[in-house]
């Protein structure tokens, strides 16, 4: 378990309430043990709160489950039993959710135990990933969320390594002539654009990502935004409708009239010289590392 | 505008030449709890924007909050606690109401359209029943019309139809109906010899009066017993150009006991009974108007009536057909009309006498005391004798509630009886055996040997294989009938 702040800075009355509800002496967590582990994520989260903030954003927390995973960091085996009892065939029915695969089902699992037992030492302590569960959402939601970062991961590097087979049929071996001058499209059009892209929310931009970038359905979005299919159906049409507006509206203001502005739209897209595999795996770099302990 | 999509994944996405201008500024992935609590929405409003607005660029971050989010949850949770009040007017619009409605609603129909055919047939049966009644004390006249014989639609004299052979008033409507009231083709010159029961008496027949057709009532295949005219000889009753000179003689009138023929449980079937086969006999002619459609409440009620007319007698038409007759019919079940009936019959036609209270079963000849003594009654033959040993003595019963001593002046003690139709063994003390092959009207003794000692105890026997055993445990078996007896073992 790594080191912590000091418990003395939790009042005494609040921990033992806390510590009570966590329920961890039944796994052989320790109240002062338990309140290091406290003040570890309050100064993660709100470092910056006073001690009454902080009492709040503890009550807040999945006490018993943030409980039972530094129980089993610490290697007690009553924490390790309860989990297994918890988790253990869950774990391999979300991974299977994931990879609708069974085998990488059970190898996405399977390294996940590992991580979760804790393979590797620093400074003679076995480092556990449990260690890195702050409570802030279920246990149980946690696991599903590593597993997705896993997952992820491993299908990035999966698919960089493309075999020379498909660079075949992909056409890598007889590479195309290069491309030839084009005509670059009008610089106003990507400014306006942009200004208008820049204006939307951020929640606005993450609806439109999702369905033109990920090609995302609408159920998928709704349920990452929170909000009915229905709803997003509706929010793409009147997106679309006010960025139009947008558009016209800033290639006017830069020069154009409206017809030029109209005309500006309709120019052909592959013009745009864009790379969107690179952009992607530009933002790719460090990805869900912290968690593995890298920081 | 298919070309602002494009646009916008374009500029989503990034440019070649330099970071796209509406990426922010790429910050930290947010670690799993983050994810976790943004997912569970259980981030305060502040972090979770920052979360949504670190979602927007980072494609990965999307992914895994796409693949962390649970199946269906909201499927899981969904519990209902109790129903939701529902008005009474939406219950009226509940599947299983309507369905209930829907079939009430047809079965009304189904019984109005069935009723309304019901009642011509009604009103068309009533005249009968009103001449059926007035034929009680008066010959009801017939005339009939046959569609298939041009001939007959002329003016001709119209046959005395016997009242006996119209429908009982104390059938009921049904019955009458289905009864299919016998029609007559009378050709043009011929008259019928009036009723069965002047027929015995040979009395001339009273003038027949013309009584409207009865055609209009017809309701069944109607058959008519050419028989019954051509035994009325003298009035020259002509049924068939063809089978005018096949005609068997006339029947010859019995006595009265010859009523008493007819068998009291022998079923009267009805001419609608009649197969379609009888058409193709001579002596049967067969009237077939198309029956018009009947409903199926009129035909469930003459299945009702039919029952009911195999529960009665009619004694006015039962004389006419001996029970063994019947019981002999081609149609191999008692009671039901034949030809072979009508060929075999002349020695047993007796036309009953008219018979103000006809119908009821107790007025009736058939069940005199003679007619149930006459030999060809079928329900008088003498049930099996019941015999049974009670204080060393041999008792039977013929049927009746008396027992009576079958073998008084015994002298040993009975201890047993066996009895197989009317050959009755008894055997009691010293070895004794007695056996009757006339049902206990005469005996014989049987002896066993002279090694037969103790008591019988069983009799078992046969058409010809005996076997007794006594009490010493002797049995003796005899495979002539009791003539010879070998002891087989002790």
């Amino acid at each position: 378990m790594s080191p912590g702040p000091r418990p003395a800075e939790v009042p005494v009355l609040s921990l033992q309430a806390l510590y009570e509800k966590s329920g961890g002496e039944r796994y052989g967590l320790t109240l002062q043990a338990f309140g290091v582990v406290l003040e570890q994520v309050a100064v993660k989260y709100v470092p910056q709160a006073t001690q009454q903030q902080r009492l709040e954003f503890w009550r807040d927390l999945k006490l018993e489950e943030l409980a039972l995973a530094r129980a089993c960091a610490a290697g007690h085996d009553a924490a390790w039993q309860a989990f297994l009892t918890r988790f253990r065939e869950k774990l391999y029915d979300i991974a299977r959710g994931i990879t609708k695969e069974d085998s990488s089902a059970r190898d996405l699992a399977d390294s996940l135990y590992a991580d979760l037992y804790g393979t590797s030492e620093r400074d003679g302590c076995r480092v556990s990933r449990l260690n890195f569960y702050m409570g802030r959402g279920s246990l149980e939601g946690w696991l599903r969320t590593v597993l997705a970062q896993e997952f992820v991961n491993r299908y990035r590097k999966t698919k960089r390594l493309v075999s020379l087979e498909e660079q075949a049929e992909d056409g890598v071996q007889f590479s195309a002539a290069p491309a030839g001058p084009v005509s670059p499209l009008d610089s106003r059009l990507g400014a306006a654009l942009d200004e208008a892209l820049g204006q939307l929310s951020g929640e606005d931009r993450l609806v439109l990502a999702s369905y033109y970038l990920d090609d995302r359905t609408l159920t998928e979005i709704g349920r990452v935004v929170g909000v009915h299919e229905s709803t997003i159906s509706r929010r793409l049409e009147k997106l679309l409708k006010t960025l139009r507006k947008q558009v016209l509206a800033g290639l006017v203001s830069r020069g154009m009239n409206r017809g030029q502005a109209e005309e500006a739209l309709e120019a052909d897209v592959r013009y745009l010289q864009v790379d969107v595999t690179k952009k992607l795996q530009e933002n790719r770099p460090a990805a869900f590392q912290q968690d593995k302990g890298s920081d | 505008m298919p070309e602002l999509p494009n646009l916008l994944r374009q500029r989503l996405a990034g440019t070649k030449n330099g970071p796209a201008p509406v990426q922010p500024q790429a910050t930290a992935h947010p670690d799993a709890d983050t994810l976790t609590a943004y997912v569970e929405k259980s981030l305060p409003a502040t972090e979770r924007q920052t979360v949504i607005a670190h979602l927007s660029v980072c494609e990965p971050c999307r992914e895994v909050v796409v693949l962390s989010q649970s199946e269906l949850p909201e499927l899981a949770t969904q519990t209902v606690l109790a129903p939701a009040p529902v008005s009474p007017w939406r219950r009226l619009l509940r599947p299983a109401f309507s369905l209930a409605a829907s079939v009430a609603a047809m079965a009304i129909i189904a019984v109005v359209v069935l009723r309304l055919p019901q009642k011509p047939a009604q009103q068309a049966a009533n005249p009968t029943a009103t001449e059926a009644k007035q034929a009680q004390g008066t010959p009801v006249k017939d005339q009939v019309a046959v569609p298939e014989q041009p001939q007959a639609a002329a003016p001709a004299p119209s046959a005395n139809i016997p009242s006996t052979l119209v429908a009982r008033s104390d059938f009921d409507r049904n019955a009458k109906e289905s009864r299919a009231q016998m029609k007559r083709e009378v050709p043009a010159g011929a008259r019928t010899a009036g009723t069965f029961g002047a027929a015995s008496s040979m009395a001339p027949p009273p003038p027949p009066p013309k009584v409207p057709g009865l055609t209009a009532g017809l309701q069944k295949k109607d058959y008519v017993n050419t028989d019954f005219f051509a035994a009325n000889n003298a009035d020259k009753v002509v049924l068939d150009s063809q089978n005018r000179n096949d005609l068997p003689s006339a029947p010859q009138p019995q006595t009265a006991a010859a009523g008493t023929l007819f068998s009291a449980n022998t079923k009267i079937t009805g001419f609608s009974d009649i197969p379609a086969n009888a058409a193709g006999n001579s002596n049967v002619r067969i009237l077939t108007p198309n029956p018009p459609s009947k409903p199926l409440s009129y035909k469930l009620g003459q299945l009702a009536s039919a029952t009911v007319r195999g529960l009665r007698l009619h004694t006015n038409v039962a004389p006419a057909l001996r029970s063994g007759a019947l019981g002999a019919s081609t149609m191999g079940e008692p009671g039901s009309f034949s030809a072979t009936l009508l060929k075999n019959q002349t020695a047993e036609v007796k036309a009953a006498p008219e018979k103000a209270d006809a119908g009821s079963l107790a007025a009736s000849d058939a069940l005199s005391p003679g007619a149930l003594s006459a030999p060809g009654f079928r329900s008088g033959e003498s049930t099996p004798a019941s015999w049974k040993v009670v204080g060393g003595k041999l008792i039977k019963s013929a049927g009746q509630s008396q027992w009576e001593e079958a073998y008084p002046g015994a002298g040993f003690e009975f201890s047993v009886v066996t009895a197989r139709g009317n050959d009755v063994w008894a055997g009691g003390s010293h070895a004794s055996i007695i056996h009757s092959r006339d049902g206990g009207q005469t005996w014989e003794t049987v002896r066993l040997g002279e090694a037969a000692t103790g008591s019988i105890v069983s009799i078992m026997a046969g058409t010809l294989n005996v076997q007794v055993r006594t009490s010493d445990n002797q049995l003796w078996s005899s495979t002539d009938a009791g003539k010879t007896w070998s002891l087989r073992g002790e």
